[in-house]
């Protein structure tokens, strides 16, 4: 691939016009006035940048895509300087450990500087000024990225953060020598309380073009030996004769030996010991799970209530007809069904915010690195891969930090494999109609339906890695950051950030899909079937003086006799089940749902479809179920139950029985047979059923190719796996 | 100068060099023949210099933007896969870069990168 090389010669000073490229992404409208300026924040891994950037921008910034990548950019709209300072947006690079590597964020942080991109389809342009944050704890080695970024002769401001740290560990950074031989503004900050901030305003304000002296070499090399050159000469008693880590007033002038044992040193030897880490990763990512899991459940539940609320305000408030359904089912059941995600999204990105700030992450990543390495999958898939066993939303969602983007693609696409919260109603129904009575092997089934999606998931990853995402696996060269408190504020911005990004982006389309299933469920309106007409007008006469009523129908024969009281009927030899006129009513409530749900759009392409899951063992009900559950996966319980029984509640009495002993349209073979159901639990471990999940992908990936192609894989491996298991067992 | 081999081969392997002047570094290896051995063989707790990063381009661009490069004082803090190192500075032997550098290095990388250990 190209290296830009090139580009890192000097370039002449950039003014605010001539933009180089127009509207690269060409999607959104060139909204950005002439004279608004960019600012580049850039910086290594783990120096506090996005700190730092959320502490600048507070709440108001957009997040979009480098145009043709899925690497994120957030961009903020900032008045620089306080008095009379013009407007600018301040754009947060990808962290990076140096901007001249054949890597896709230095390559984006390459063009970002030289004017030739811009995030989210902005027009690009070059930046007025560039933001190098440096870790004062690590300044020796920070330095190399300042002077890559100064080589290129851009307005530059440097900024110190966590130098109150630096000062504790004995590291006293003197910033104006500092700033004398770097030639540019250095500022001291500590993005964590706000310090400093206004000064880092002030700075990009005054930014000049730099003049290093000594100037930049050329080589890596040689530009590490500038930069300890550079830590010598602005950090006291960085190269006295004294030796490191003496305590006391001499002491604290001078900084610590590098090489010696501190405080993380010693955590690190517990969290990173192979069983002792292990127990201890595995306790915080059962905590992480609980979280997503269990106590997700609460505020989900609140906000289906809500939604459940509003649907019963409008059915009051609207006279009957299309509109009142589509408002009160289709949309307000479709926002709820896409607010739903959120709780789970909020909790996942707000303590994987934590942790990664705190430095666990990255040993959570070095530990499962070994375990996911021979799949062709990073350590950073475990925590996207974990959370995608409660929702594969999230966990999608997750993948971003990811570096490798081969890598990152392949978690997406099999994120979806692991047995999401959805599924578990239907493997519930599933296991219990195949082991009545005998909890034991109900859930071991269980179990073997977590293991089967794992199974599945990793060996595609496998797969996808060894052919269409094939590339040399970038082996692990990480970073281990020290153990720090993480910053609350921080994780706040961060959760609120992605859940607005989730609604904005993904949420719309989300919402579409709930309404047109909800649609497709719900229309064509079918006339009351005969049973029911008959049922009612029945319990009417009966109610009327009639002794009884005999009502038979041809479609389920059955055959009923309408009683005034069912206990002391009459005649208990005469044909027909003795019902009350209430029960009368209630039986043709579930006639009509049970024959709407046949009729309606959804039912007919289920009719439709049905030869195509024959070999599955799936008859039109089921077909008509595995359908529905599209729009997630738990919909398939209460459609299996108003197809064949018109309730919509499983949990009420009889229902299972009668899911149990369901019958097919010619009366007589049972819907869920054995090898029924073990096909359907294998197709619902393994099947893309959730338009949702695809959405995202769509969106995470970068291409909705990504998404087709999860869903003809997904579909293809249950399809296959549930016909080889139907054929087996009968 | 050293064989690229199998990278296997190279882990356990203790392999002499000659050393110029110009590789960088102060110490012993200036000039003479000194024995080198790779990253992924050096013990827990010890130290040592870094001689040389048989990577491509890119892995090595990137192992010495953080800070592992040729000249640089090593100690392992943990080996295994991966392996913990501490990196300090190229300067000089005491090597104060700063601050606490810990980077995790895949076996496949450390196997590549050969250690003169003190």
């Amino acid at each position: 691939m190209h290296s830009g090389e090139d580009e890192s010669t000097a370039r002449p000073p950039v003014c605010a016009t001539a933009p180089q490229s127009e509207d690269r992404a060409g999607g959104a409208a060139p909204e950005k006035k002439p004279d608004v300026r960019v600012i580049a924040l850039l910086g290594n891994p783990n120096t506090g940048k996005t700190t730092l950037f959320n502490r600048i921008s507070g709440l108001r910034h957009k997040t979009s895509n480098f145009p043709g990548t899925t690497l994120e950019a957030r961009v903020a709209r900032v008045r620089a300087g306080v008095e009379g300072g013009r407007d600018a947006d301040l754009i947060d690079m990808p962290g990076l450990y140096s901007i001249e590597l054949d890597q896709l964020e230095s390559r984006v942080c390459r063009e970002v500087l030289g004017g030739q991109a811009a995030p989210g389809g902005g027009r690009a342009r070059s930046p007025e000024c560039a933001v190098v944050v440096v870790d004062a704890t690590n300044l020796a080695r920070n330095l190399m990225l300042v002077g890559e970024v100064l080589r290129r002769r851009l307005p530059t401001v440097v900024v110190l953060n966590m130098s109150d740290l630096a000062e504790k560990r004995g590291v006293r950074v003197n910033s104006l020598l500092l700033g004398e031989a770097l030639g540019c503004e250095v500022v001291r900050a500590v993005a964590r309380s706000g310090e400093g901030i206004d000064e880092v305003r002030h700075a990009i304000r005054r930014a000049r073009i730099p003049t290093p002296n000594p100037p930049i070499p050329g080589s890596s090399e040689e530009l590490r030996h500038w930069a300890e050159d550079m830590f010598e000469r602005v950090v006291p008693g960085a190269s006295g004769g004294v030796g490191g880590g003496v305590a006391g007033e001499a002491g604290a002038l001078h900084p610590p030996d590098n090489l010696e044992d501190t405080h993380s040193d010693w955590a690190d030897r517990v969290l990173l010991h192979p069983v002792a880490g292990a127990i201890c990763f595995a306790l915080v990512m059962t905590g992480l799970f609980y979280a997503i899991f269990s106590l997700a459940q609460f505020p989900m539940a609140a906000i289906e209530w809500l939604f459940a609320r509003g649907t019963t305000l409008i059915e009051a408030m609207l006279p009957a007809g299309a509109l009142r359904e589509l408002l009160a089912e289709g949309v307000i059941g479709g926002v709820g069904s896409t607010l739903v995600f959120l709780p789970q999204i909020c909790l996942l990105f707000f303590l994987i915010s934590l942790l990664e700030d705190s430095g666990y992450l990255a040993r959570g990543a070095f530990l499962m690195d070994r375990l996911l390495r021979p799949f062709g999958l990073p350590g950073q898939a475990f925590v996207p891969l974990l959370s995608s066993h409660a929702c594969a939303l999230p966990g999608i969602m997750a993948t971003r930090g990811i570096p490798d983007l081969k890598e990152r693609l392949a978690t997406i696409l099999v994120a979806p494999f692991m047995t999401c919260s959805a599924r578990l109603p239907v493997y519930v129904l599933l296991t219990s109609l195949l082991f009545v009575g005998r909890p034991a092997l109900a859930a071991l089934a269980f179990v073997g339906c977590y293991a089967l999606g794992i199974v599945a998931g990793v060996f595609s990853a496998l797969i996808a890695r060894r052919t269409i995402l094939r590339g040399v696996s970038r082996p692990m060269a990480m970073e281990l950051p020290s153990y720090k408190w993480p910053s609350l504020r921080s994780a706040f911005i961060t959760t609120i950030d992605r859940a607005w990004t989730f609604i904005r982006k993904a949420g719309t389309n989300i919402l579409m899909i709930c309404i047109a299933l909800w649609w497709l469920g719900a229309y064509p309106h079918s006339g009351a079937p005969q049973l029911s007409t008959d049922l009612v007008a029945a319990a009417a006469r009966v109610e009327n003086g009639e002794s009884s009523v005999f009502v038979s129908s041809a479609e389920n024969n059955h055959a009923y006799r309408i009683v005034h009281d069912e206990v002391d009927a009459p005649d208990a030899d005469q044909p027909g089940i003795a019902i009350s006129p209430d029960g009368a009513r209630e039986l043709a409530a579930q006639a009509e749902s049970k024959h709407h749900a046949q009729q309606s759009f959804l039912g007919r392409i289920g009719r439709a479809l049905q030869p195509a899951f024959a070999p599955l063992g799936f008859d039109r009900q089921l077909t008509i179920g595995v359908l529905a559950s599209f729009a997630a996966r738990e919909v398939f319980v209460s459609t299996m139950s108003v197809v064949i029984t018109g309730a919509e509640d499983t949990e009420s009495e009889g229902v299972m029985d009668q899911l149990a002993s369901a019958t097919r349209d010619d009366g007589r073979t049972p819907v869920f047979t054995r090898p029924v159901c073990w096909s359907l639990l294998v197709f619902f471990v393994l099947a893309m059923q959730c338009l949702p999940t695809l959405a995202v992908t769509a969106r995470e990936s970068g291409h909705v190719k990504w998404a087709i192609l999860q869903l003809v894989w997904m579909s293809a491996l249950a399809y296959i796996s549930a016909a080889f298991v139907f054929h087996v067992l009968s | 100068m050293l064989h690229r081999g199998d990278r296997s081969i190279l882990d356990n392997m203790v392999s002499i060099v000659e050393h110029q002047g110009a590789m960088g570094g102060s110490g012993a290896g200036v000039g003479t023949v000194a024995q080198v051995v790779s990253l992924a063989a050096v013990a827990a707790g010890k130290t040592g210099v870094v001689r040389a990063v048989e990577l491509g381009a890119d892995d090595a661009k990137l192992l010495c933007a953080m800070g592992l490069c040729v000249g640089a004082k090593i100690k392992m803090v943990r080996r295994g896969e991966p392996c913990v190192v501490a990196v300090g500075g190229v300067n000089h032997q005491r090597c104060k870069c700063g601050g606490r550098c810990r980077i995790g290095v895949a076996r496949a990388l450390a196997a590549c990168v050969l250690v003169e250990p003190d």
